[in-house]
């Protein structure tokens, strides 16, 4: 597939170049066919809200250039840590993945990237009692 | 390459005071998501019209911009193989058990209805993307890592 038009990604922003994150970008604006929600969503499975089982965030974090203090997750890496949940103990797994080519509802070629990680097990919630919860980093 | 991006999905930064100390990009699925089978070497997740937040771009998602609009992902990530690897951080109070250097596969797709930012509506399927970097495995941090 084509590589080089219209661009979909997730960059390693600051740390390889920048984004961390899912991303779809193009020179263009996206331009899908126009459908009605009902049709594009027809089934919505929704986790359960965060409420006041909340898992806390890691203590520490990365230092990003436009912020005095860190954000509470690590780039993927051999040494870092997967989770980005603080009092965790668990299942974790981490995929960073480079850019990559997709498709929108018109045909066109879109390139992404993305970091996706998992966490499954027990931490201590925002009120101090243990919890178990299935969690993703998207 | 973030300057022509048009779409970021993420869940937000949950709750934090400043915004950078929240949790991050983090969401709660259903315990069916995930499957584990560290004898065979393989771990999987799968997750299937999770309502998520487009912010547009990645510099919006971090310095506190409202989303453009909300929208649904599927996603299928599966990990195979990969051998043994340990990381621990006392400055960081973390120690973690993985299988490292192995393949992982993400496909996911996004739907999004028409909205202000989008009038027409977005769809995107992607092609199977291979990791760069994959791990998996039991990590431990702060009270459980004493």
């Amino acid at each position: 597939m084509a590589r080089g038009g219209p661009f979909t990604g997730h960059a390693h922003f600051w740390e390889r170049s920048m984004s961390r994150r899912r991303f779809v970008a193009t020179s263009a604006a996206a331009t899908g066919a126009a459908l009605t929600s009902g049709l594009w969503l027809p089934i919505l499975a929704e986790a359960a809200p965060f409420n006041e089982a909340d898992p806390m965030p890691i203590p520490t974090g990365t230092l990003l250039p436009f912020a005095p203090t860190p954000f509470r997750f690590f780039f993927p890496g051999p040494g870092h840590e997967v989770s980005t949940i603080g009092d965790f103990k668990g299942f974790v797994g981490v995929a960073d993945v480079g850019q990559t080519t997709g498709r929108d509802g018109t045909g066109r070629s879109l390139l992404w990237k993305a970091d996706v990680r998992l966490m499954q097990g027990m931490f201590v919630g925002t009120e101090g009692d243990t919890r178990k919860g299935t969690f993703a980093f998207v | 390459m973030p300057g022509n991006q048009i779409h970021d999905f993420n869940p937000g930064v949950n709750g934090g005071t400043p915004f950078e100390a929240g949790l991050f990009w983090t969401m709660p699925l259903p315990p069916g998501s995930v499957h584990v089978d560290m004898a065979d070497k393989m771990a999987s997740l799968d997750v299937s019209h999770q309502k998520i937040d487009d912010y547009g771009n990645v510099v919006r998602a971090l310095t506190g911009a409202k989303e453009l609009t909300r929208g649904t992902i599927d996603v299928e990530l599966a990990w195979m193989g990969g051998a043994p690897a340990n990381a621990t951080s006392s400055t960081d109070n973390f120690s973690g058990q993985y299988l490292r250097g192995g393949t992982a596969t993400l496909v996911w797709s996004a739907k999004e209805a028409a909205s202000d930012a989008f009038p027409n509506g977005f769809t995107f399927q992607s092609d199977p993307g291979i990791a760069d970097f994959a791990q998996f495995g039991t990590e431990k941090n702060g009270v459980f890592n004493s």
